[in-house]
């Protein structure tokens, strides 16, 4: 199996301890039987063996022969993965400088990748370079906006975001609607400050995110009646999200609020209000599309968490049946506990062309 | 250009740090702006995209669910494009360089960080972590001072003892003195039948234990040599081991200094332990031998490792100590008691060592070695420590049998007149401990302070030599509760610092009571007291009692009685066979080890 260009698979997690490593460690599994090389790389610091703050233990990552690696300097050296260096990247990490590796004796090791857009860019271009048949971005904590440059994405979620299965089944929900709003079919010149388009007139302002009341008027002065495109290349924020509905809706009728991508909004507090808004928008006429979206093929559920009691944190499981059956019953893409399927069918929508189940 | 820099405390209350940090990058020229410590994220974000900073410093305390606020917030920064121009740097007790990148910051600082590794990091010149060396002088305990007496009549007495006791040695010897001169030509001798002569020599005046040892590798139980791979893993750790920088136990360079024991048994778990205290700022060791290796004639030669309390101190294993250990930190090997206290003077000094330990009176008493063959051994082993110009302390532990402190005391005094005597220069050793003695007369009914400070007082008040209060200090007030034990060795050096002394020994919070090796941590955690009890008592002292005048008087007035008493008698040993100096009701015997060996006529080599 071969593709050209590789597909860039991230993996994100809704809190700390998802499962994200345990899904990256799967599908690196799967690319491994299906003789496709992986490369993999992060957005911060994944696959210790202890926890930096629950210091439970954690899910080790198992690097096989031929996988591309790119880590800090300092997690290469203290693997025990056998590797030779493929390239230095220049780019500096808490952790020493960014190295691509092959791993020439398998292993366990600690992924500690580039930890903005523009450094997981450059490494995405190392890996194409280097003959990759498919890249894994490992994702860090509740990290999501590297994640924008990604062409496929799984969520993992589970107890350790929280132990109520309906808020996870709902939360889950209101992040696939999120990603549903449209893609742009526009070419959007890509512009450094907001900028509103009203037909007759195109203006960029002085600010590139859309925060508080001052905001909201700074660009409800420039709004025409009827017909306006707002594309906020910055942060939206959500009491700005509400404030917009009643501020903006009595200026004009028919708004298009354009962002970079779903990132934005899904790092917001409370997706679920996030999502709630977003739909009474819609119902006042303000739509809300992208510029880029990534595919979203699915989403693994993790049943532990760490309970902290008596002043240390010991190893808890929510029921695992009744999270993957509620989870899948709010959601069009398909759920995974990776622990229990470990068939291709993860995988194989990592490298497959078939959209049926993309959003 | 000044860098403009952005302090941000994501922590609701603790932003205090961050404010004393703003404060030194202020006065260092920095443009830094601060926020309050109550804005949203979003809030926050907007403020770091109004103006051009290039870092920004987030404090915050970790704890779980935190890791997720600050994943938003990095997230935050990401979109409202703070990330591309910014060098995040975030702050706080429990951050690691792993936590930081973890949570996507550039780099994290921890509760150690100084003002120097931030700038650094600022001006884009990552400071070398790995610090050689631990960056401090060597001390000399006794500079400075004169062994001159100040109590004329106790100078006086104390000369009577001392020139009665080197004519009553004079005419004996031991064979522990004449191995140690063996071993002296054997240091100084390359001829390999001259070496064979001195070996057959040597080892005809050893006990067979020893002997099997060194000609057939026949070791006490538990003894073994350590392996040439073990000597290549260790030296492989500590040369290729990244130490963290050194920290200091001394305010304001003002002593005293801080010594531990080492003594596991195996010298490379005692090099391990002595690398890491060395880093939290110890200042030196004292070999703590197996208590067998005082009973035999003889000492073992080689790398030698014991799974039982104690390690050997053959030459080599003194040799390993002083090749690892920093070349700042002190090292004593004890010689107080047994069979081989010169030989073991010699091969201290042979090897480097700094220091060593003897006391003709407690190395007599009390399951020690006879007084006469120790009379004679000791002062053959404070010649040699004079000849390697190694200072010898003197420990009082006998006040821990339940000799009245007076006694402990003018037997202390008795050494250093030996030793100014015979050019050696000494180091009294009083306790600060809660003794039998003491609990059973009540001097410390009131409080620990007053007791302890009579006996420093009055021994001023005889002579001046440097004073080493150990050994422990806190001994007998320490319980099997960590905590309790290093607060008890806090306070206690705390006084000792007050008193302005020159060194304590400390024990490890688990000493007493670690039924096995004592845990790394536990050594960690005294010195950790002991650094905090130094700076909290910085240049100010403890202001003891009227009682402890009364001490003082009482207790020099009592040390004179018990040396006219040993004057009285024909010689030392004499005194001490018969209780002078610690009898049975005091809890002392006279040692037995060796009893009958001395001869009269010094042998041919």
């Amino acid at each position: 199996m071969s593709m050209n260009p590789p597909e860039v698979i991230g993996v994100v997690g809704t809190a700390k301890n998802t499962g994200k490593t345990t899904t990256l460690a799967h599908l690196i599994d799967r690319a491994h039987r299906n003789k496709l090389r992986a490369a993999v790389t992060g957005i911060g610091y994944d696959g210790e063996d202890i926890d930096n703050i629950t210091m439970l233990p954690k899910p080790r990552l198992q690097l096989n022969t031929g996988t591309i690696l790119t880590s800090a300097e300092l997690c290469v050296e203290r693997s025990s993965i056998g590797y030779k260096i493929l390239r230095r990247t220049g780019i500096p990490s808490a952790l020493g400088e960014l190295l691509i590796v092959e791993v020439i004796k398998p292993g366990l090791l600690v992924v500690a990748g580039p930890n903005k857009v523009a450094s997981l860019q450059t490494v995405i271009g190392h890996l194409r370079d280097l003959n990759a048949g498919i890249v894994f971005v490992d994702g860090s904590i509740n990290r999501m906006m590297p994640m924008s440059i990604v062409d496929r994405i799984i969520f993992a979620t589970g107890a350790s975001r929280n132990v109520d299965i309906t808020f996870l089944s709902e939360e889950m929900r209101a992040i696939e609607y999120l990603f549903r709003s449209d893609l742009s079919s526009d070419e959007i010149q890509k512009r450094e400050g907001v900028s509103i388009d009203n037909g007759s007139d195109s203006m960029v302002l002085s600010l590139r995110s859309i925060i508080d009341e001052e905001d909201i008027d700074m660009v409800g002065k420039h709004l025409a009646p009827a017909g306006n495109r707002i594309t906020v290349p910055g942060l939206i924020s959500k009491s700005a999200l509400q404030l917009i509905g009643n501020k903006w809706t009595g200026i004009s009728d028919r708004i298009q609020l354009m962002l970079s991508s779903p990132f934005p909004l899904l790092i917001l507090e409370n997706r679920i209000e996030v999502a709630a808004i977003i739909e009474l928008l819609r119902t006042k006429g303000i739509t809300v599309s992208y510029q880029h979206k990534p595919k979203f093929i699915g989403v693994t559920i993790n049943p532990f968490y760490p309970r902290y009691e008596q002043e240390r944190f010991s190893t808890a499981y929510i029921d695992k049946d009744t999270l993957i059956t509620e989870v899948r019953n709010k959601l069009s893409v398909p759920v995974f506990n990776v622990l229990d399927d470990i068939d291709d069918r993860l995988f194989t929508l990592c490298v497959s062309w078939n959209d049926l189940f993309i959003v | 250009m000044s860098k403009n820099i952005l302090c941000v405390p994501l922590d609701p209350v603790h932003d205090v740090g961050l404010k004393l940090i703003r404060s030194a990058l202020d006065k260092r020229g920095y443009a830094t702006d601060l926020l309050s410590p109550d804005l949203s994220l979003e809030a926050i974000s907007k403020k770091a995209a109004q103006k051009e900073y290039d870092f920004i410093l987030v404090s915050r305390t970790i704890g779980y669910g935190v890791a997720e606020i600050m994943g938003r917030f990095i997230d935050m920064l990401d979109a409202a494009g703070v990330r591309e121009r910014a060098k995040l740097i975030l702050g706080g007790k429990a951050i690691t360089p792993e936590l930081a990148a973890e949570l996507g910051f550039d780099k994290g600082f921890g509760e150690h960080m100084q003002i120097d590794d931030l700038i650094a990091y600022l001006e884009g010149k990552e400071r070398d972590t790995v610090i050689h060396g631990l960056q401090r002088e060597k001390q000399d305990i006794t500079e400075s001072y004169t062994y001159r007496f100040l109590h004329a009549e106790i100078e006086e007495i104390l000369n009577d003892i001392c020139d009665t006791l080197l004519a009553w040695t004079e005419s004996r010897y031991s064979d522990g003195v004449e191995r140690a001169r063996i071993r002296e030509e054997l240091l100084n001798t390359e001829d390999k039948s001259k070496q064979n002569h001195l070996r057959g020599k040597y080892n005809s005046l050893c006990e067979s234990v020893i002997t099997n040892g060194n000609t057939k590798r026949l070791y006490p139980s538990g003894v073994r040599n350590i392996s040439r791979e073990e000597l290549t893993a260790l030296d492989e750790y500590i040369t290729s081991t990244n130490p963290h920088a050194p920290l200091k136990i001394q305010h304001n360079q003002k002593r005293p200094l801080i010594f531990k024991f080492l003594g596991s048994g195996c010298p490379i778990m005692d090099l391990v332990h002595g690398k890491i205290a060395e880093r939290w700022g110890i200042n030196g060791f004292l070999i703590i031998n197996p208590s067998w290796e005082a009973r035999y004639e003889g000492l073992l030669e080689g790398y030698l490792t014991h799974e039982n309390d104690g390690t050997v101190t053959s030459l080599e294993n003194i040799k390993l100590m002083k090749r690892y250990l920093d070349p700042t930190t002190l090292l004593t090997v004890r010689a107080h008691r047994g069979l081989n206290t010169p030989e073991t003077v010699l091969l201290a000094g042979a090897a480097g060592a700094d220091l060593t330990k003897i006391n003709l009176v407690y190395g007599s008493l009390g399951a020690g070695t006879d007084p006469e063959r120790l009379a004679v051994d000791g002062v053959e082993a404070i010649k040699y420590a004079a000849r390697y110009n190694m200072p010898f302390d003197i420990p009082g532990n006998d006040e821990l049998s339940g000799v009245p402190a007076w006694k402990t005391l003018a037997g202390l005094l008795i050494n250093v007149m030996l030793g100014k005597k015979l050019g050696a220069k000494a180091i009294l050793k009083p306790l600060f401990c809660y003794g039998p003695h003491i609990v059973l007369n009540g001097m410390m009914d009131q409080n620990f302070v007053d007791f302890n400070v009579a006996k420093i007082r009055a021994l001023r008040q005889i002579v001046a030599c440097p004073i080493w209060p150990g050994e422990p200090i806190a001994f007998m007030t320490q319980s099997e509760e960590r905590v309790q034990a290093a607060n008890a060795t806090s306070y206690h050096a705390a006084l000792a610092a007050s008193l302005g002394v020159d060194v304590v020994t400390i024990a490890s919070t688990d000493e007493a009571y670690s039924r096995g090796p004592i845990a790394i941590a536990s050594r960690i955690d005294t010195i950790r007291a002991v650094t905090d009890a130094y700076r909290f008592m910085g240049d100010a002292t403890m202001n003891p009692t009227g009682k402890a005048d009364d001490f003082t008087t009482d207790i020099i007035h009592k040390i004179i009685e018990v040396l006219k008493e040993v004057r009285g008698r024909k010689s030392l040993p004499e005194a001490i066979y018969h209780g002078i100096l610690g009898d049975e009701e005091d809890g002392a015997y006279p040692g037995t080890f060796g009893k009958g060996t001395l001869k009269k006529e010094s042998p041919r080599i």
